[in-house]
């Protein structure tokens, strides 16, 4: 299973005010809000655990079909060779690349399977561009690892809000869009023989 | 003394604190105990704490971390500021 998120990092700038008295409290252990008060750029570090955070609940949320609002008790590391994020005694790998104006993080159980992602720019930042572009992004991804028609890829969401596409069920993906930038991730195992039988 | 407040002025109390962070205007205008914050109203996951922060300080109440795990939806939200405001 596999989790993503993005930040737009101008956006978060004036969207959030997370020097607000009992902000870091709600979503920060103790341990975080100490790496992020003796961070070089502490926005950057608010927003890199909030991306792990973020990201990991997404694979949570799959596993338990279970929404929860509890960043807290996602529990951050980060370190110079694998940072994670735990909750419950379950760990998930994360990875981030963080550039000038955004976060891009990917979370994962397992490291051992194929995966997709891509983040990119949008021309602005409505609602309805930022939505249609990580859609569009996510099934030229599709088509071209699977070899499937675009047109035949249809993405759904599930009610808890979990995107999937109705003929790859075996394939987890993840969509995130925040202002204006989008990412999109995929886990899928190899051979794909379920994919290709479909198609042909 | 206690502040009692029915169920409707309460969803339109809640409806004032979420306005500045929603981005779908067609579910707003629609919301009921129904609507999700983040589902219909679309409000940004980092957002859902100034909603909590803000609730703490317009209702003078504190939402611990358990009662936040819930705060997704208007309903719960509903309820959880009922319970919080009849212990005051």
């Amino acid at each position: 299973m596999i989790g993503n998120d993005i930040v737009d990092l101008k956006l978060a700038a004036v969207q959030s005010n997370w020097k607000r008295k009992g902000f870091l409290d709600k979503i920060f252990t103790n341990k975080e809000q100490d790496l992020i008060l003796n961070a070089k750029d502490p926005s950057i570090m608010v927003w890199l655990l909030w991306s792990m955070k973020e990201s990991a609940y997404k694979i949570y949320m799959r596993q338990n079909s279970l929404r929860i609002f509890a960043p807290k008790r996602f529990e951050c590391d980060v370190n110079t060779s694998q940072n994670t994020v735990k909750i419950n005694e379950i760990l998930y790998f994360t990875s981030s690349t963080i550039s000038k104006d955004s976060i891009h993080t990917i979370a994962r159980l397992n490291l051992n399977t194929s995966i997709r992602t891509n983040y990119f720019k949008m021309k602005n930042d409505s609602y309805t561009i930022q939505h249609n572009t990580t859609y569009n992004s996510l099934k030229e991804g599709v088509t071209q690892q699977f070899d499937i028609p675009i047109s035949k890829i249809e993405i759904n969401k599930n009610k808890m809000g979990i995107p999937y596409i109705n003929e790859l069920s075996k394939v987890s993906i993840s969509i995130s869009h925040h202002g204006i930038f989008g990412a999109y991730a995929f886990e899928f195992i190899e051979p794909c023989k379920e994919y290709k039988i479909l198609w042909v | 003394m206690k502040i009692i407040m029915n169920k409707n002025d309460l969803i339109t109390y809640l409806k004032s604190i979420v306005k500045p962070y929603i981005q779908d205007e067609e579910a707003f205008e629609n919301l009921s105990e129904e609507t999700d914050f983040i589902n219909d109203l679309k409000i940004n996951s980092a957002n859902l704490v100034d909603v909590i922060l803000d609730v703490e300080d317009e209702f003078d109440i504190d939402i611990d971390n358990e009662a936040m795990e819930k705060m997704l939806s208007v309903k719960a939200s509903v309820e959880i500021i009922t319970t919080k405001l009849a212990e005051k």
